[in-house]
């Protein structure tokens, strides 16, 4: 078990991990910089979730207007999670491409995954002016209010992140895979990957729930 | 420069993994990606079925949406229970916690509001 | 691009969220984004400026 260094680094003498000991010093700024990005997502998320609560407390409310099983095409909604998901997984195949350097790879990985996020943007504009066109716009009912601002905060997000993508996709053109654009690259990744995770709840609660009611 | 390499940190940053074969990542990846298709499916087509026990509906798709979660966690965003991920499981356990207060409480509240109190048209109508 | 938000002042929304990407964009860009300050001028920082309190501080009383 290595000895203490100072006297200060095991004040209670926990012991733990003995490479504490010997890692002195703040860690190191990948660390640092993904960490503090996976807290700023966690905050995300529970944004998100008051957005959910306000759904499943409103879900009810349809005054009188048509109801989720009336309005919700599950074949629409099908296709957009086949696309996030396998933007997903090409988003995946680009960090691997960044890690080991290898730019055409990460530049076709990043094309595919912008291409499947925008697939996914289009099939739910289509979905949100069909829904204002018959009438079951955000202003005809608290249910319809709750799931415009729902799924429309998702949007917003994957909007951002597409924004982003292309933004990293240029960085790497011009700058190649400096430390700092690494950096960059991992927080897209993980912005990327929870955008899926949170897709993930909202098709099962809104649409497959919704369809059921 | 590669800290990506470094085997001697305590901690690792999320969506780091600590294995640098290209061939394994790839492999992970594809196995998550399998798993969440078998996943979506199998909620679309329980939402869809009437092979099943009607009532069990909601509760099979929350189960596989949770699930599904768990998969992208582990295998996209390889957030694992190492003793180098500590950190980040305990920000997630964390953010999870508040997850469940937010959207519980509201339902919890909301609905002892509904079973407790007038209809609001009837409250409105008295303050005319 | 909040307060045209609110207000549906569109051409000051689409106006901040262009400004805004233009910001993010030429932060994303540069080359040198941080300077190291070694210990010893910090260190030295310090001591002028403790000893120059010291000296209100004796004067003071």
């Amino acid at each position: 078990m290595a000895t203490v260094v100072t006297a200060h680094a095991d004040p209670h003498h926990l012991g733990g991990l003995g490479a504490a000991a010997e890692h002195a010093g703040p860690a190191s700024k990948r660390i640092v910089t993904g960490y503090g990005f996976w807290i700023f997502l966690l905050s995300d998320i529970v944004m998100f979730s008051c957005f959910f609560a306000s759904y499943a407390v409103l879900s009810g409310q349809t005054a009188g207007g048509p109801k989720a099983s009336e309005l919700f095409d599950l074949r629409s909604v099908a296709a957009e999670t086949g696309c996030l998901l396998l933007s997903s997984f090409t988003c995946g195949l680009a960090t691997i491409a960044a890690d080991v350097r290898e730019k055409t790879l990460y530049q076709l990985a990043m094309a595919l995954t912008c291409a499947l996020g925008l697939a996914f943007l289009s099939l739910e504009a289509r979905e949100f002016a069909s829904l204002v066109a018959r009438g079951a716009g955000p202003t005809r009912s608290a249910f319809l209010t709750a799931f415009f601002s729902l799924v429309g905060c998702h949007g917003l997000h994957v909007s951002a992140g597409a924004l982003w993508l292309l933004t990293m996709m240029a960085q790497v053109t011009a700058k190649g895979f400096r430390a700092d654009i690494q950096r960059r690259i991992m927080c897209f990744a993980l912005f990327w990957h929870a955008l899926d995770i949170i897709w993930v709840a909202l098709f099962s609660v809104v649409y497959l729930l919704g369809a059921g009611q | 420069m590669s800290d990506l390499l470094e085997h001697h940190t305590i901690d690792v940053a999320p969506g780091d993994e600590g294995e640098i074969q290209v061939r394994t990542r790839i492999l992970g990846y594809v196995v998550g990606l399998g798993l969440a298709i078998v996943l979506t499916v199998t909620s679309f087509f329980i939402a869809g079925t009437d092979l099943v026990w009607q009532p069990s509906i909601p509760v099979a798709i929350v189960v596989l949406a949770i699930a599904q979660m768990g998969v992208h966690l582990v295998f996209f965003l390889h957030i694992t229970t190492g003793p180098d991920n500590t950190n980040n499981v305990m920000a997630l356990a964390f953010g999870v916690l508040i997850v469940f207060l937010v959207i519980g409480g509201s339902l919890w509240i909301m609905a002892n509001l509904n079973q407790n109190m007038m209809p609001m048209d009837q409250i409105m109508q008295m303050q005319r | 691009m909040g307060f045209a938000l609110i207000w549906h002042i569109w051409w000051m929304v689409a106006a901040g969220a262009i400004g805004a990407f233009a910001t993010f964009v030429v932060f994303a860009w540069r080359d040198h984004d941080e300077y190291v300050i070694p210990a010893a001028e910090v260190a030295r920082i310090d001591q002028v400026n403790r000893a120059e309190r010291r000296a209100l501080m004796s004067g003071a009383v």
